[in-house]
């Protein structure tokens, strides 16, 4: 156990530091990639903030592929079963497995853009295919 | 000139030997003495440049251009003198486009091959269009002005294309499939969604369509000039090729280009409406099902060049900040991939 600031705090002293006093000093292309840095922690301190995702994305996955989630750290069990997931829907052939896996690729892409991108998932395209409405 | 290994030269330096080779250009390219002046870089990208400048003849009144150049000659993907014949083979048919006025590829003026076109007014920085089209009012405008853009140049006849023009080597679809599938194989770690989308092209897959045209490849907000009256040039032809006209349309049409205004599909400019029915009364032949797969090999495929550049950042082939955030913007694409598949 570390002492405070934690980690999370700790980035929020350094986007402060970017934001306050490196920022008005900048000008030109540092001025855009800066932003860009202050974006990357931001994306950062959410992942930190959700400790529980990788293991809960590895029980979403082990469901639908009807598996126990393989031994090791989260991270591990999660890349592992992410290949077997990417590798089955890769072959195909399976539509009913196509449909079950739809919704459960859905809700990771929805928790990565929590991480990523609050808000990008308030838009939905699956009303621009053909025939419209979703 | 600059090499490798060298010292890079200053800003004003390289403004300097700008100059000096603009005026020399253009006695030997259009015996004029002109004196240029007012240097302004619009985009200075790693590879090409575009600065647009004045030239004055002695008591004449100044002109603006834009140079567009490569400061070395080994990183051509369009040799430059054909681009500038695709810009005059598009304007003849009413594209618009800045007209040209010469191109060479010769090294001694700017270090590689340049063409100079006509300034044509207006903006360009993504954001800054939004807000100058939302307070103009001319949205719908640009999204029929693009259709009708596109209807231009899918009328031209292919094999008037400059010779090294990319053709399809089977399919535009079989070979945009078999190059997504390589670049699936070389991600750095497995997307199930990736696979997903893979697989549902390949077995989505239309049938040969109505033909072969010219194709821009990047027709998108960042590539189009747009003044009061709406679209003023369509710009940055380098990756232009000979193809399926749908692929076109469709990638105009990505959620990636529209910087925030979703419910434009075209562009973040306007709906599809006007844009499909200016294509159309221009000659186009528009297929719903056809665009509707290109657009989602167009999204998977800008979030396997994110993918892309996430990788070549972290094994240094090309590093820097946001090179490395490309990486976390796959999961955007992932998420408008998964939409338009809704089953």
């Amino acid at each position: 156990m570390q002492d405070r600031p934690t980690a999370v705090e700790l980035l929020d002293t350094l986007a402060t530091y970017l934001e306050e006093e490196i920022g008005p000093e900048l000008e030109g292309p540092l001025v855009y990639r800066t932003r860009v840095a202050l974006n990357l922690l931001s994306v950062v301190r959410r992942e930190l903030s959700d400790e529980e995702a990788l293991p809960r994305e590895a029980l979403r996955l082990a469901a639908l592929l009807d598996t126990p989630v393989p031994e090791g750290s989260p991270r591990v069990a999660l890349e592992a079963l992410n290949a077997r997931l990417a590798e089955r829907l890769r072959r195909g052939g399976d539509a009913a497995f196509d449909a079950a896996a739809w919704p459960v690729l859905m809700a990771g892409a929805r928790e990565k853009l929590a991480v990523l991108r609050p808000g990008y998932d308030g838009y939905d395209s699956a009303g621009e295919r053909p025939g419209g409405a979703s | 000139m600059s090499g490798p290994g060298k010292v890079p030269e200053s800003a004003q330096a390289r403004e300097a030997r700008l100059k000096a080779g603009l005026e020399a250009v253009f006695q030997a390219e259009l015996s004029r003495a002109v004196t240029v002046s007012d240097l302004v870089v619009t985009s200075a990208g790693a590879r090409r440049g575009n600065v647009l400048f004045t030239a004055t003849a002695p008591r004449g009144e100044g002109q603006r251009y834009c140079v567009t150049y490569l400061p070395t000659l080994d990183i051509e993907l369009l040799p430059i003198p054909q681009e500038a014949a695709l810009f005059r083979l598009a304007e003849a048919q009413g594209v618009p486009v800045p007209h040209v006025h010469f191109a060479t590829e010769d090294p001694q003026w700017v270090g590689g091959p340049l063409f100079v076109s006509d300034c044509v007014a207006g903006e360009t920085v993504p954001r800054r269009v939004l807000r100058k089209v939302a307070a103009e009012g001319t949205g719908e405008a640009i999204a029929a002005q693009l259709g009708s853009a596109f209807a231009a140049l899918h009328s031209i006849d292919p094999t008037l294309a400059p010779p090294a023009l990319a053709r399809p080597e089977r399919t535009p679809v079989e070979d945009a499939l078999a190059r997504t599938d390589q670049q699936l194989r070389e991600l750095l770690q497995p997307s199930p969604i990736f696979s997903y989308a893979q697989r549902w092209l390949e077995t989505h897959a239309p049938r040969a369509g109505d033909g072969l045209t010219i194709v821009h490849g990047d027709v998108r907000n960042g590539n189009v000039i747009i003044d009061e009256q709406g679209l003023a040039a369509v710009l940055d032809w380098e990756v232009a090729k000979v193809g399926d006209p749908l692929e076109d349309l469709a990638w105009t049409c990505l959620r990636c280009w529209r910087f925030g205004e979703d419910d434009k599909e075209v562009g973040g400019f306007g709906p599809r409406a006007p844009f499909v029915a200016a294509y159309e009364a221009g000659g186009g032949h528009f297929d719903p099902e056809r665009f509707h797969w290109w657009k989602v090999l167009g999204t998977y495929r800008w979030g396997l060049g994110l993918a892309g550049q996430a990788a070549a950042h972290l094994e240094g082939r090309f590093s820097n900040i946001v090179m490395a955030m490309s990486g976390r913007r796959v999961g955007e694409l992932e998420y408008d991939l998964l939409s338009l598949l809704k089953p």
